[in-house]
């Protein structure tokens, strides 16, 4: 029991940094099937915007929080689509469509927010997302803690991560995606619908950015707040290429991240001299550090960022 | 880049040139706001300046003159939105959703353009890629 106390510390460092790693992991995933498919979607933040008010709002009038996450889900795929639209099917600039996306969903997430609550004083807020413990394995020492008991979506999205790695890497399904992202042309010519499937893959992974949201509205906090995602959707960007477009380095690249962001509120608690602005610039520094190459090649999807057009003469 | 390289121009340091000025003229641009605008050193001021840029330079299809013109005009927005809060009590998220709604709206004018004109000529559209 007292070796438990004198450990709580470092152990409670770890399983913050999987509870705050979860948004970025689902958020990332999200992002890593959209780029797998050529789509550069920097929407991520808007769409993780839209997830969080939506979820919120779902939580707050139906009181069922998978209903909820559903609801979240659905908002974000609409905007998702909105993207596609202008960024698949009119063929503009995918940074300059997210960018305009980004602002649109933060001003009517604003918007819709204060439609419906007004600007009162006391925010109204919902009951946030409770632990499950995972019957006799949470009751290991340290490992049952750290691992099994937690919300639901932390084990969703530690779940699926291995689940995305499968279907891109080893099913025809994956395949098709991968042909579209790397050379739309040969995929076009042995009959895949390259729109089809970028559009598909988009709205997907749209969706998992919503949930991503969802979880900060619902599960990290039990209120909404205008601009809460507060660049996360950014540093999920950063994790994909962290990552180097492969699921399982995402998994291992969005708990780096969330540990750093553990470390820095740690580190402001103590009252370590080191400057909390080199701490929050750290996941972005290991980042650049993996774009250049040191440690290994980058690997990009080929047509990432270049929309497809079937020259039909 | 492969003409550029028979003529003679090395492109990775035509490449490393342009984005050393680019990066100079953002300094520039954040120095200007701190001595003329802010008078003080504070963090995060130039925030959405960045990200504002980069359709600015899109909307004036990377010309120099109609850049010029694209960024009055994203200062007149701005500038625009300030005076709609101060005066009309426009909340801001509304006046974000404006800024958000023009910049799909220029980006996709040139689509919306071809596609229109091509209905009126009765064919398949046809975006100019």
């Amino acid at each position: 029991m007292q070796q438990a106390i004198e450990i709580a510390p470092w152990l409670g460092f770890l399983i913050a940094a999987i509870r705050l790693s979860t948004p970025l992991l689902l958020a990332a995933l999200g992002e890593l099937i959209a780029e797998k498919a050529g789509v550069l979607n920097l929407g991520v933040e808007g769409m993780m915007l839209t997830g969080a008010l939506f979820g919120f709002l779902g939580a707050y009038y139906t009181g069922s929080l998978p209903l909820a996450w559903l609801i979240a889900m659905i908002a974000a795929a609409v905007v998702a689509l909105v993207f596609c639209y202008f960024a698949i099917t009119l063929r503009c600039h995918q940074v300059i469509v997210a960018l305009g996306v980004n602002l649109v969903a933060l001003g009517l997430t604003g918007f819709i927010y204060r439609s419906v609550f007004g600007l009162s004083a006391s925010a109204p807020q919902i009951v946030p997302a409770e632990p499950i413990a995972i019957p006799l394995l949470s009751g290991i020492p340290y490992l049952g803690p750290l691992l099994f008991n937690h919300t639901l979506l932390v084990y969703i999205a530690f779940g699926i991560a291995p689940l995305i790695w499968y279907v891109i890497a080893r099913t025809p399904m994956g395949l098709t995606l991968r042909a579209v992202g790397e050379k739309a042309v040969a995929a076009d010519t042995v009959g895949i619908r390259v729109n089809a499937v970028r559009y598909g893959a988009t709205i997907a992974g749209g969706a998992l950015a919503g949930l991503a949201g969802a979880y900060l509205s619902t599960v990290a906090l039990n209120v909404f707040l205008e601009g809460m995602t507060g660049g996360a959707g950014w540093i999920a960007v950063a994790i994909v290429i962290f990552g180097n477009w492969n699921a399982l380095g995402i998994v291992i690249a969005a708990l780096t991240f969330g540990a750093a962001q553990a470390l820095q509120l740690r580190l402001q608690n103590a009252g370590i001299e080191i400057p909390r602005e080199f701490l929050v610039m750290l996941p972005y520094v290991l980042t650049l550090v993996a774009l250049a190459g040191v440690v290994r090649r980058s690997d990009p999807p080929a047509q990432l960022c270049i929309p497809y057009l079937r020259s039909s003469k | 880049m492969g003409a550029a390289r028979h003529a003679g121009i090395d492109p990775k340091r035509s490449i490393l040139i342009a984005v050393a000025v680019s990066g100079a003229l953002a300094g520039l641009a954040g120095a200007v706001e701190i001595q003329g605008v802010f008078h003080r050193l504070q963090a995060g001021i130039a925030s959405d300046f960045g990200y504002t840029a980069i359709p600015i330079a899109l909307v004036g299809k990377t010309l120099p003159s109609a850049t010029l013109l694209a960024s009055l005009f994203f200062a007149a927005l701005g500038v625009g939105a300030t005076m709609m809060q101060l005066k009309a009590a426009v909340p801001l998220p509304v006046v974000i959703l404006i800024q958000g709604l023009v910049i799909l709206a220029v980006v996709g004018s040139e689509a919306f353009k071809s596609r229109l004109l091509s209905l009126f000529a009765g064919r398949r559209p046809s975006v100019p890629a």
